[in-house]
This record gives structure tokens, sequence and C-alpha cells, in this order.
């Protein structure tokens, strides 16, 4: 199989948009290939940071915080004014890394979005 | 009549430690599950059934040891519990997700590729930005993004997988080159 396809599948699989065949072609092609496992960790990793860190900028920038971390995407607000939309999941967010106890923040609700991982 | 007080690492004091190790590392673990389990709503499942295993655990874990290794150790069973529990065709198989924990990378290299993705997403031109800030900012499906971008569905998903792949071999090279230095 060549690697784009691979890409295709593991792209698919993160966006959570695989049809049945393909969750069985790929996952036969990760249980029998080391490479296609560090394939999957390679983007993965990249699809966790995008998600993790732009969340982050979009909460520092909703509650004002001057010194933004990680820096890279303060830049990255420059040219982007921050919608509606993020402003109200960044709130949500502020919620969450408020509590620290078992029901006190992410950890015992939901963002009341819905499964909005399945975005394809 | 006077009590002692209590010691200083008493189980009370051990699952609080253990609990703020938790909130410390929540984005590591978290980044852990989600690769395991993309939908958002089964990685907020999993990550709560985490934590409550690890507070009621906590008693178990060694003080200075390596806690993201434990947690994750612990959310690995609770994704194999869900995926159990969901019996969906269109995730990966159990085989599968066994496979891919017993060659997850060390979450420290985390650090690394989180500098250096930022300075990689700069490089992408301001299109592709913009839609990686409706996908992952906004959390927009395909179809609104289309919608703001004027393009179709397809081609939104095409220039995510583009930005996606840029990204992931920018982090890739610039690893190399700093490791060789």
């Amino acid at each position: 199989m060549r690697n784009g396809e691979l890409d295709d599948l593991i792209d698919a699989c993160l966006d959570g948009r695989l049809s049945e065949a393909e969750a069985a072609k790929l996952s036969e092609l990760i249980e029998g290939s080391a490479d296609a496992r560090a394939r999957y960790w390679e983007m993965a990793s990249v699809h966790g940071l995008l998600e993790q860190a732009l969340q982050q900028a979009s909460l520092k920038a909703a509650i004002g915080q001057s010194s933004p971390a990680p820096a890279g995407f303060a830049r990255f607000l420059q040219w982007r004014a921050l919608p509606p939309a993020a402003a109200e999941t960044a709130i949500g967010m502020l919620g969450r890394l408020a509590g620290l106890g078992p029901c006190g923040g992410s950890l015992c609700q939901r963002t009341g979005t819905g499964d909005r991982g399945r975005v394809f | 009549m006077m009590t002692n007080p209590e010691p200083a690492n008493s189980p009370a004091d051990t699952t609080e430690a253990v609990q703020l190790l938790f909130v410390r590392h929540e984005p590591a673990i978290r980044a852990f599950v989600r690769a395991l389990q993309p939908s958002l709503a089964d990685a907020d499942d999993v990550m709560q059934e985490t934590f409550l295993t690890v507070t009621r655990k906590a008693a178990a874990f060694e003080l200075g040891t390596n806690f993201v290794g434990w947690a994750c150790g612990i959310a690995r069973l609770k994704v194999l519990e869900n995926l159990r529990t969901q019996k969906r065709a269109t995730v990966l198989s159990e085989a599968a997700i066994i496979a891919l924990t017993e060659d997850a990378p060390e979450p420290e290299i985390t650090n690394d590729r989180e500098r250096i993705l930022e300075n990689c997403v700069q490089r992408l031109p301001p299109k592709l930005r913009d839609l990686l800030w409706r996908r992952y900012s906004s959390r927009q499906s395909s179809e609104e993004m289309a919608v703001a971008a004027g393009m179709t569905p397809t081609a939104v998903r095409v220039a995510l997988t583009k930005a996606r792949g840029f990204l992931r071999d920018c982090v890739a090279s610039e690893l190399r080159k700093a490791h060789s230095l």
C-alpha cells in the first residue's frame, strides 16, 4: 500500500469518519506493520497538538491573557479574529480548567456541544 | 485529649497529590487518549473514567515515578473497555489498539513537537491556517468550513489532509535537525 493511502486512512480515523471497510483495512495494517504504527503516531501527534494548541490559544485570547503559550499560536491569532463560537468554546474550557476535583471541571462534564469529534 | 496530627503521607494527601498530577499532566494523557479514541465524547468518557480510577488507586502510585506512564496505562484499559462497550465497526479493532499502545511514543517528546509545530504552522498559507483554526479551535464540520471558505466539503478535507501532511513532515524534519545538533 502507498503511504498516501495509509495516510488517508489514518486521517479518516483521526477525524472519526472511517467506513466499516476502511476501519477493517486500517486495523489490519496497524496490527501487521510497525511502520504503519509509527506513521499513525506521527499523524496522531500532529492532530492532538493542533487541537490542544489552538484550543489553548482561543482560551487565552478569550480571557485576554497578554502572554499566551504556546507563543507560536499568539502569532497565529494575530491574523485571525476570535469568532463568537470560539469564545463560547473558550469560556467552556475556562470552566473546565477551574476545577480540580473529580466533579469540578472537565472530568465530569461535557462542553455541551455534543460529539463534535466527528466533524466530517 | 489531643489527637495525633495527620501524617504527611496520609492516604488523603496521596490522593490529592495524585489528582494534582493528573490535572498537571492532563494534556499529555488526553493526547494519548485522543489518538486512540477520535470521538471527542468517547475521549471525554475515557478521561473521566481514568481520573476516577487514578483517584481510587492513588495509594498504588509511588510518588516521584513516571505518573504519565502510569496514568496512560490506566487510560489504555479504559479505551479498551469503551471499545468493547460501544462495539462499533467503524473504529480500530481491539488488536490494533493494543498494538498501537505498545508502540506509543514517550510523552516527553511532545514538548519538543509542540514548540516545533508552532513554527511549522507559520509556514502554511493563510487559507490553510484558517481551515486549521476552524477545525481544531471552532470545531467546525467540513460542511461548515466549506460554506465559510467558499469551498466544497471534499476540497476542505483534501486541504486539511495536505496541511496535516505538511506539518507532520515539517515537525519530523525539524526534530531530526534538532537531534543532529
